[in-house]
């Protein structure tokens, strides 16, 4: 084979099976020395398992891998950087009280004794400029942005030697602008004789950076295309395998009374920062308030703030016109507040428990579901099986445990408790993270039902297109606070993006 | 030169063996594990045996002779198997809420002293007053032995691990004091001992005459049970469970009189089974069983459903202590008759071990104390052996076990690296 050198990765039938799906079937992918090649597809294409494999996370049940034209058997991440591949995470692995320079020697083998940080410091110094990856080796991780922390992880695998760097997910916590500060690294590391496979299922970046596109759909490849010959409409064919989402057509909104005001809210994160700062929005009754932002801004902390799962330092929180805060979530709840929490399994639903007892998560103290000190069975099913069929939750029985649903399923269960409920304020962070399009669809429009009949809805969403076609009004939070709240129609990808990262409304409009 | 000792750790680094999960686990493994991990906890503790002298084959077989192989043998098995059901399921109640109460030893000893302080303070009492006057102080002596640690825990974020296990020490030595102190028996001659319960405090032995009120109390049972099955259970599995566990009842008091009838077991036994009906009646079909089990599966999603953590500890804790109390309560009333110095040979660690067998189900904990009563008794069997070969045989099934669930859960890799 001549041309076998002009490979940096080559997969041929790579098949890896989990127990009820199967994650990649029969997957040729290459990538030719030099390029920047995106992975294109939906969550749950597949991709990140391809990945894991090239990364010695995960053994293929089938299939072989050339790297460099060699043949190679991954075992661990360890073999993969002994063969100069590195991966950066979507979930960054650094350790937040020691500085750059230690998390990035952490686990090197050398030096074996005595450790001259300040060598290492200047080596990482001299790699961050020629790939501008500024960042200060001796700051300590917590006091970087989500930015500069990946600029670590990227210098991590640098500083290992890696030539292959596989990035997943890399823009999903940056702003517009951080992503293409981290384009400008890509394309200067490739120039250098750098290979960057990267993971993603936003097609305008694809376009904009890649050199070469696979797309990935239900664990196969449905082609790999240079991006200078497709558009985004073919490619979200490819990955969709069908039409995309139309833009939800949605109702005029009839905005009614105020059901949440917030007046002057401070709370503190978990690590005892000031996560919110003097924040002040007003939702109304049928209408839907978007809360844009780069991921870790205050949006938990506020979503938390108000159904009452966090403590508020200083402010008014006002639900119906009386004040809720540092109210238990049970007296919050009881004023007609629903909640779809950001982790589905963390704080949504009791995965272990049955779909049955997590219906009644919410209602387990009133009848007809309990009466006295005994829960009544017949109630309990009857309450489950309504709610199953109405909401269409695809699950064997009532009686099956929840970790075995799917996760667009996990979250209609959570939408079908909190709405049962009839709230009247609805907080919905990420609502549809993770979701296939099928899902996705379901949520949005049941969120959608929930505004037309009356309820306020404060959608919390880092994806700026469901901002846009599901809200009335965006609010844009920075730091913890408010930069301006604007009507959606009136609001622009490009401004919202610049108040992501810290530009007041007014100076935005103003240019 | 690099050295030998090099080469080998660079050969080791090279070898990995790592866990994948499994996602799905394949039924016969949850049964084909544990019994691998006896029988090799079985071979591991043929070593100390061996080390003592003893062949191991016959000291196995003596063991089981001892502790199954007769009626008699049965009886002080489950004798022994009496305060690790009781305070098992007070284990097994704390954990499933992921509060650990490593304290049943102590509580124990205070549901000794508490049920006791009564026995001595009413010698005159008649039975039918006294005893249950005593099941409740030996619950409650437990059960605020366990609420220190309990409330400790939820109002200052306590470590309960630490304050449970220190007043284990605390309770032992109180009861030590007075066994040596103002409740030794002057008759006794310097041995360090409580005087003898009056026969109004103690337990009766299960008889034969026992039939006539059984049969009236499976009646009602069974009226219990179809009510249950016909009116409140949701699903088939439940009334499949409803059923069996009345079966099971039925057939367990019926064959206990039967086969106990006059010998040495005694009301306890019937107060073990029943602490487990209700602890299982609890969990699976009440609104607190409710809450216990949304908090130990997932803390965040109770408090967001408004179910109080702090309320919940000192609860669990208060009823996890009182069964453990129950446990020493029975253990004086129904055996041993008087307290005596160190009189529980580490029933209430043991319970721990017996909680986590069982995987924290009420019924698991009588079948695993049933398995470790017999050890306790059979580890008697062996001349020669030490008291100690008991323990040592506990601890290792306990490791291996534990040890072996892993298996289950994971998939073992291994190979060399590229």
């Amino acid at each position: 084979m001549e041309d076998a050198s002009r490979f940096a990765i080559r997969m041929e039938g790579i098949t890896k099976r989990f127990p009820g799906v199967v994650a990649n079937h029969s997957i040729d992918f290459s990538v030719l020395k030099g390029e920047i090649h995106a992975l294109l597809g939906e969550n749950g294409a597949g991709k990140t398992t391809l990945m894991k494999i090239l990364n010695g996370l995960y053994q293929p049940d089938e299939g072989q891998i050339w790297i460099d034209g060699r043949r190679v058997t991954l075992r661990s991440p360890r073999d993969a950087i002994g063969l100069g591949i590195g991966m950066v995470h979507q979930h960054f692995m650094l350790v937040e009280s020691h500085t750059v320079a230690e998390n990035i020697i952490l686990g090197l083998d050398t030096p074996r004794f005595s450790l001259h940080l300040g060598q290492v410091e200047n080596d990482i110094a001299r790699l961050a400029e020629r790939y501008h990856l500024q960042v200060d080796p001796k700051a300590r991780i917590w006091q970087l942005s989500v930015g500069e922390q990946q600029r670590v992880e990227i210098l991590k695998a640098l500083y290992r030697g890696a030539r292959i760097l596989i990035l997943d997910e890399p823009t999903a916590v940056l702003t517009p602008q951080e992503a293409e500060e981290l384009f400008k690294t890509l394309r200067s590391m490739v120039s250098e004789g750098h290979t960057v496979v990267f993971i993603s299922h936003k097609l305008g970046e694809v376009m904009s950076v890649s050199d070469r596109i696979t797309i990935l759909r239900r664990g196969e490849v449905v082609d790999t295309v240079f991006a200078s010959q497709t558009s985004k409409e073919d490619l979200a064919r490819m990955m969709v395998g069908r039409d995309v989402l139309v833009r939800l057509r949605k109702r005029e909104s009839e905005p009614g009374d105020v059901v949440l005001e917030i007046e002057g809210l401070s709370a503190l994160s978990d690590k005892g920062l000031e996560a919110l700062r003097d924040v002040s929005l007003t939702v109304r009754s049928g209408e839907i308030l978007g809360v844009a932002g780069v991921a870790g801004n205050g949006q938990r902390e506020l979503a938390e703030a108000i159904v009452g799962l966090r403590p508020v330092t200083r402010g008014r929180i006002s639900v119906a016109g009386t004040d809720v805060a540092n109210r238990s979530p049970r007296e919050v709840m009881d004023r007609g507040v629903g909640y779809i929490p950001e982790d589905r399994m963390g704080s949504g639903l009791v995965v272990n428990l049955s779909v049955a007892e997590n219906l009644i998560l919410k209602c387990y103290r009133d009848p007809p579901v309990c009466s006295g000190f005994f829960l009544d069975g017949d109630a309990i099913s009857a309450h489950a099986e309504e709610l199953v069929q109405a909401y269409d939750v695809m699950t064997p029985g009532i009686d099956t445990r929840t970790r075995l649903l799917s996760g667009g399923n996990l979250q209609k269960l959570i939408l079908a408790r909190e709405i049962s409920s009839q709230p009247s304020l609805m907080v919905a962070v990420h609502p549809t993270r993770g979701l296939d399009v099928g899902a996705t669809e379901a949520v949005r429009g049941l969120l959608l039902e929930q505004r037309d009949s009356g309820a306020g809805i404060v959608l919390i969403s880092e994806d700026l297109e469901e901002l846009l076609s599901m809200s009335d009004r965006i609010a844009v939070l920075y730091e913890g606070r408010v930069m301006g709240v604007v009507p959606s129609e009136e609001a622009r990808v490009e401004a919202l993006g610049l108040m992501m990262a810290g530009t007041a409304a007014e100076e935005v409009h103003g240019e | 030169m690099e050295s030998s000792a090099g080469r080998l750790l660079a050969g080791l680094r090279g070898f990995s063996v790592r866990l994948e999960p499994r996602l799905e686990v394949r039924r016969w493994l949850r049964y084909a594990v544990p019994l691998a991990s006896l029988a090799v906890a079985l071979m591991l503790g043929m070593v100390p045996m061996m080390m003592q002298g003893i062949n191991p084959i016959t000291g196995y077989r003596d063991m089981v002779l001892l502790a199954f192989g007769s009626a008699y043998g049965i009886s002080e098995t489950i004798m022994k198997a009496i305060p690790l059901m009781l305070a098992g399921l007070g284990v097994a109640l704390a954990f499933r809420m992921l509060v650990w109460n490593i304290g049943a030893e102590g509580q124990l000893y205070m549901g000794a002293f508490a049920s006791c302080l009564v026995a001595y303070t009413l010698p005159d009492a008649p039975a039918w007053a006294l005893l249950p006057a005593m099941v409740v102080a030996g619950f409650a002596g437990g059960a605020l032995w366990g609420a220190i640690p309990g409330a400790l825990k939820a109002f200052l974020g306590v470590n309960e691990i630490i304050t449970s296990l220190m007043l284990n020490y605390i309770a032992i030595q109180w009861v030590n004091y007075l066994v040596i102190g103002p409740w030794q028996d002057p008759s006794s001659l310097g041995f360090p001992s409580t005087p003898r319960l009056s026969p109004s405090a103690t337990l009766p032995m299960i008889t034969q005459a026992w039939y006539l009120p059984t049969v009236v109390f499976l009646v009602i049972a069974a009226v219990v049970a179809v009510y249950w099955i016909v009116r409140r259970a949701h699903s088939s599995r439940e009334k499949l469970e409803i059923g069996i566990s009345f079966l099971c009842l039925a057939a367990l008091s019926l064959g206990s009189i039967w086969f106990l009838g006059g010998r040495r077991v005694h009301l306890g036994l019937v107060l073990s089974l029943g602490a487990a009906a209700v602890l299982w009646l609890l969990l699976s079909r009440t609104r607190w069983g409710y809450e216990i089990r949304v908090i130990g599966e997932n803390a965040r999603a109770a408090r967001y459903a408004g179910m109080s953590l702090k309320r919940n500890i000192i609860l669990v804790m208060l009823v996890s202590g009182g069964l453990a109390g129950l446990a020493g309560m029975s253990e004086i009333a129904g055996n041993l008759h008087l307290i005596k110095r160190m009189f529980s040979p580490g029933y209430g660690y043991t319970a721990i071990i017996v909680a986590w067998l069982a995987k924290l189900n009420p019924w698991g904990v009588i079948l695993v104390s049933l398995l470790l009563g017999g050890l306790y008794r059979g580890s008697d069997a062996i001349p020669g052996a030490p008291k100690a070969l008991g323990m040592m045989l506990q601890a290792v099934i306990f490791f291996v076990l534990i040890g072996g669930d892993v298996l289950v859960r994971y998939r073992v890799r291994w190979g060399r690296g590229a």
